[in-house]
């Protein structure tokens, strides 16, 4: 390794570059994928392979277990005008809080994306996925549709199950647009979801 | 592994508290596609029993390898316990939850047979840790979102959004919107956490500051918990990668491991 590195900087055998290799040598004999390759060169293998595979999913911007990507509120955010969020009311009009916890952060995610089914004519986002990856008319796409894609009756089951699971009843569901006015958020309008 | 199931039976996301859940997003996520193909999820989403008994066996089988930690069949069977209900929970969720990641990554270590194996895994681990944190800067870095004055004032926007329209007048409504309309203050919050993720690029090169790393690793999750209201609990378990031991056997040290063994 340090005689390709010798070799691609171009040095001469001056004492300078001798004993820089030297040094190169040593050090790299101390790392962590050095040593795996000398003495463990199977899991060697799968890392570089592991490695690569991270490197392809990091490219390609999406992740597959357990590849994860961390770039987490690393989109520009700039220029929101309105800001949406997906409410559960109860029949006294107290909100279900969506934020705090995991439990309370689950049941958001859930209400955001019954919502977005219901804006999208019930149709599941995965769906242009599936038809993206196989085709349209592919035995795979109607296979992974079918596998894959939440349906209008699991839209059906939402408000029975969202009750179960908070232990409220007769819960009504809001999108409430809001934009922000300087000091706090002002509601633009509130539309009823079901 | 037994902190998080009884944390999150206590939040009521086990699987038998999530009996019947209507939807399920695998995202892109091409392994989630398959199980989710494979109907295990479908099964025990709708089935109680089965649902009970996994989250029971869950308990129960780390409870047994706290007694019994060599049982290396009863670390099979936690771990495919675990990673059952992380695919799961992981669809369930709706969302790229990365919480459990850490967990994920650590059941492997109970797996390993021997302690040289171990040794090479929680090394594995401490790169891991580093390059999820210096990942997360260069992702930053390559969107281009470091160099923007508002950026923190509007994720603080978007992820209260929630909070600060139920309780406008909590305590902490008022803390989150002196951040959000002081752009330059909640930005150097923003700054400090990227220089915060670029430092961890040192431990690729040396080990010497590691325990300051842990440090800097704890505080990142607990300002995440203040700031962002985001709960990394169990993630942090990543933190004991860095006592991790380091892999440069010198023929002494292989004797000695060849010696325990």
């Amino acid at each position: 390794m340090g005689y390709l590195l010798y070799l691609s900087i171009g040095f001469g055998k001056s004492g300078l570059a001798n004993n820089l290799l030297i040094l190169i040598d040593s050090s790299m004999k101390n790392t962590y994928l050095y040593i795996l390759f000398q003495q463990h060169r199977k899991v060697f293998c799968c890392l570089i392979i592991g490695l690569v595979v991270q490197g392809y999913f990091i490219y390609k911007g999406v992740e597959t277990t357990p590849f994860f990507n961390y770039g987490m509120y690393s989109e520009a955010s700039q220029g929101i005008a309105v800001f949406s969020s997906i409410k559960a009311y109860d029949k006294n009009g107290q909100i279900i809080p969506c934020r705090g916890n995991f439990s309370n952060n689950f049941n958001r995610y859930q209400l955001h994306f019954f919502a977005q089914l219901i804006q999208s004519d019930s149709i599941d986002n995965i769906q242009a996925v599936i038809e993206r990856r196989f085709g349209k008319q592919s035995p795979y796409s109607q296979f992974f549709s079918k596998a894959l894609c939440n349906t209008p009756k699991d839209i059906q089951t939402f408000k029975k199950w969202f009750e179960t699971h908070v232990g409220q009843d007769s819960l009504v569901f809001y999108k409430e647009n809001f934009r922000w006015n300087g000091d706090q958020f002002e509601i633009l309008n509130r539309i009823a979801i079901d | 592994m037994l902190l998080s199931c009884l944390y999150r039976g206590h939040q009521g996301l086990l699987l038998h508290q999530l009996f019947e859940a209507p939807f399920a997003a695998a995202k892109s996520d091409n392994l989630l596609w398959l199980y989710q193909a494979s109907g295990i999820p479908d099964f025990f989403v709708g089935h109680y029993w089965a649902a009970l008994f996994a989250d029971t066996s869950w308990l129960l089988l780390f409870v047994v390898l706290i007694f019994k930690p060599n049982k290396k069949y009863l670390a099979y069977l936690a771990c495919a316990v675990f990673i059952n209900y992380f695919l799961i929970f992981k669809s369930l969720s709706l969302h790229h939850e990365h919480q459990l990641n850490g967990l994920l990554f650590c059941s492997f270590l109970l797996l390993m047979p021997n302690s040289k194996s171990f040794q090479i895994l929680h090394e594995g681990l401490r790169f891991y840790t580093l390059f999820v944190m210096f990942s997360a800067f260069c992702w930053k870095l390559f969107r281009a979102s470091l160099w923007i004055p508002d950026q923190m004032s509007t994720i603080l926007k978007v992820q209260h959004l929630d909070y600060l329209t139920n309780y406008p007048d909590s305590l902490y409504s008022e803390y989150l919107i002196y951040l959000i309309i002081h752009p330059e203050i909640s930005n150097l919050f923003w700054v400090a956490a990227w220089v915060l993720e670029a430092v961890f690029i040192v431990g690729f090169f040396t080990r010497k500051f590691d325990k300051w790393l842990a440090l800097l690793f704890l505080a990142f999750f607990v300002m995440d918990y203040i700031l962002m209201n985001l709960i990394f609990l169990e993630f942090c378990i990543l933190i004991l990668a860095f006592w991790s031991q380091p892999l440069n056997y010198s023929q002494k040290n292989l004797k000695q491991l060849n010696d325990i063994q």
